[in-house]
């Protein structure tokens, strides 16, 4: 039996050190993925998700309520991660990692010929990814990785709900015309009517 | 009128689909040019700019038709599959432990209280290690330490020490005083008292002028003179140019300023 979100948080509130431990195992692998999407690296995501968890820790008092909590985890991870960015801006920058190269997905496929297929797709996926520019990951981040509503991606990126929606267009578009170039089968068919 | 056979000329048969996307295709391009644009952002917009039926329907015709385009549509489907896998990844078995370490550290010092719910001396020592390596952590990660380091110090020395000028020309002034025999006043250029006059020893029991190093103090001083004399006049000078620039606006703005005296009436002759 596993404890429900808002009990989690009303106990964590109180000082229960296993209902921590039952936060931090319930969603490591969320900040991590978002540790992982900023900093491209898995040993520096690594520890930046640990910040983040201490962070929360630190400001638990402050935490919302549970319906609003995953959003508010994300925006907060996001914005640490920035911070975190713009410090190792400063210094050196370390090399960038291939999902596939490290990563243990939670999402369980259960057939290997389909989990080789997925993992072969999620590390075209990423590498496209990792070749956007920084504002259309960023979208791409915040709402088709973690599922943000079009007014938190709006809130955590400051601008309006408009441009979330036509930048979100337009980064899937980008995403998908790196993913045809980096593909191994060739570039993309030629369209009806004129150029592409 | 009686129907024949039809002419042979005008007998054709029908296209092949091959021929009619072919010829849709040269007709776009003389005329609107490629849709597949639209497509894409027809594609991409979803699932946040919902498609009207009509809409709809008009994307599924030309996906059919469109080999590009069918394309991008499967990329798409693909991409959203493979990133909503990817929010979560499991970051190792020594996660969890390296956290709760770190958290329960944090703990200590937060609630650490020793024999009757006092901190003990220990409690206290551990709990100020914690906090003050944090501190150390976050003040060598700011991006720009060393300029404020070097800010600070700057101030620290002004601050301690007083201004670069009045310290070189207090030197050149002391130097003066002792290999020339003058004293504090004459360097200070105020006249001497008569006890000052009474202890300034005989001009032939001074020393020889060392006139290098006299001439080295007054180099520095008028330097930084000069230096802050230019840097001063530049100041004012922008100054007046910016004051000229907003009198301009202000007068682009609110039309010419009034005339401080009314216009006088035609003489009348």
């Amino acid at each position: 039996m596993t404890l429900e979100l808002p009990d989690i948080l009303e106990r964590c509130h109180a000082g229960d050190e296993l209902a921590w431990e039952a936060l931090v195992r319930r969603f490591q692998g969320r900040v991590y993925s978002i540790a992982w999407s900023y900093t491209g690296n898995p040993d520096d995501a690594r520890d930046l998700a640990q910040d983040i968890f201490v962070r929360l820790y630190a400001t638990r008092r402050q935490w919302p309520a549970a319906d609003g909590f995953v959003p508010w985890l994300v925006t907060t991870s996001r914005h640490l991660s920035v911070d975190f960015l713009r410090r190792r801006k400063a210094r050196t920058s370390a090399t960038e990692v291939a999902l596939d190269a490290a990563a243990e997905l939670t999402a369980g496929v259960s057939n290997p010929e389909e989990q080789v297929m997925a993992g072969r797709r999620r590390s075209l996926v990423w590498q496209a990814l990792r070749r956007l520019t920084h504002l259309s990951r960023e979208t791409i981040i915040l709402r088709d990785i973690h599922g943000l509503s079009l007014e938190e991606v709006a809130s955590a990126l400051r601008i309006p709900i408009g441009t979330v929606k036509s930048r979100t267009s337009r980064a899937r578009i980008e995403l998908a015309q790196q993913v045809f170039a980096l593909s191994p089968t060739g570039d993309r068919p030629a369209g009806r009517g004129g150029e592409r | 009128m009686t129907k024949g056979p039809l002419d042979p000329r005008l007998q054709r048969r029908p296209m092949s689909t091959a021929e009619r996307e072919a010829m849709t295709g040269a007709v776009l391009a003389r005329t609107s040019g490629s849709a597949c644009r639209r497509a894409e952002l027809l594609m991409a917009g979803q699932p946040e700019q919902p498609l009207s039926a009509a809409a709809s329907a008009l994307l599924a015709e030309h996906v059919a038709h469109c080999d590009a385009c069918r394309a991008f549509e499967a990329v798409v489907r693909d991409a959203r599959t493979a990133l909503a896998s990817m929010r979560e990844i499991a970051p190792g078995q020594a996660f969890v432990a390296g956290v709760l370490q770190r958290t329960s550290e944090k703990q200590a010092w937060a609630t650490g209280r020793g024999w009757l719910g006092w901190p003990s001396a220990w409690e206290l020592v551990a709990g100020w290690q914690v906090t003050a390596r944090a501190v150390g952590q976050r003040l060598l990660a700011r991006p720009r330490l060393s300029l404020e380091l070097a800010y600070v110090a700057t101030v620290v020395v002004v601050v301690m020490v007083g201004n670069p000028a009045l310290i070189a020309e207090k030197l050149g002034a002391r130097a003066l005083a002792s290999h020339a025999g003058v004293t504090a006043a004459d360097a200070s250029r105020r006249p001497a008292t008569d006890q000052e006059r009474q202890a300034r020893p005989p001009a032939a029991a001074t020393e020889a002028l060392p006139i290098d190093a006299v001439v080295e103090q007054n180099v520095i001083a008028r330097s930084w003179t000069w230096l802050t004399d230019r840097v001063g006049a530049m100041v004012d000078a922008s100054w007046n140019w910016l004051a000229d620039v907003v009198r301009w606006l202000d007068e682009k703005i609110s039309g010419p300023p009034p005339a401080t005296e009314p216009a006088k009436p035609p003489v009348r002759e």
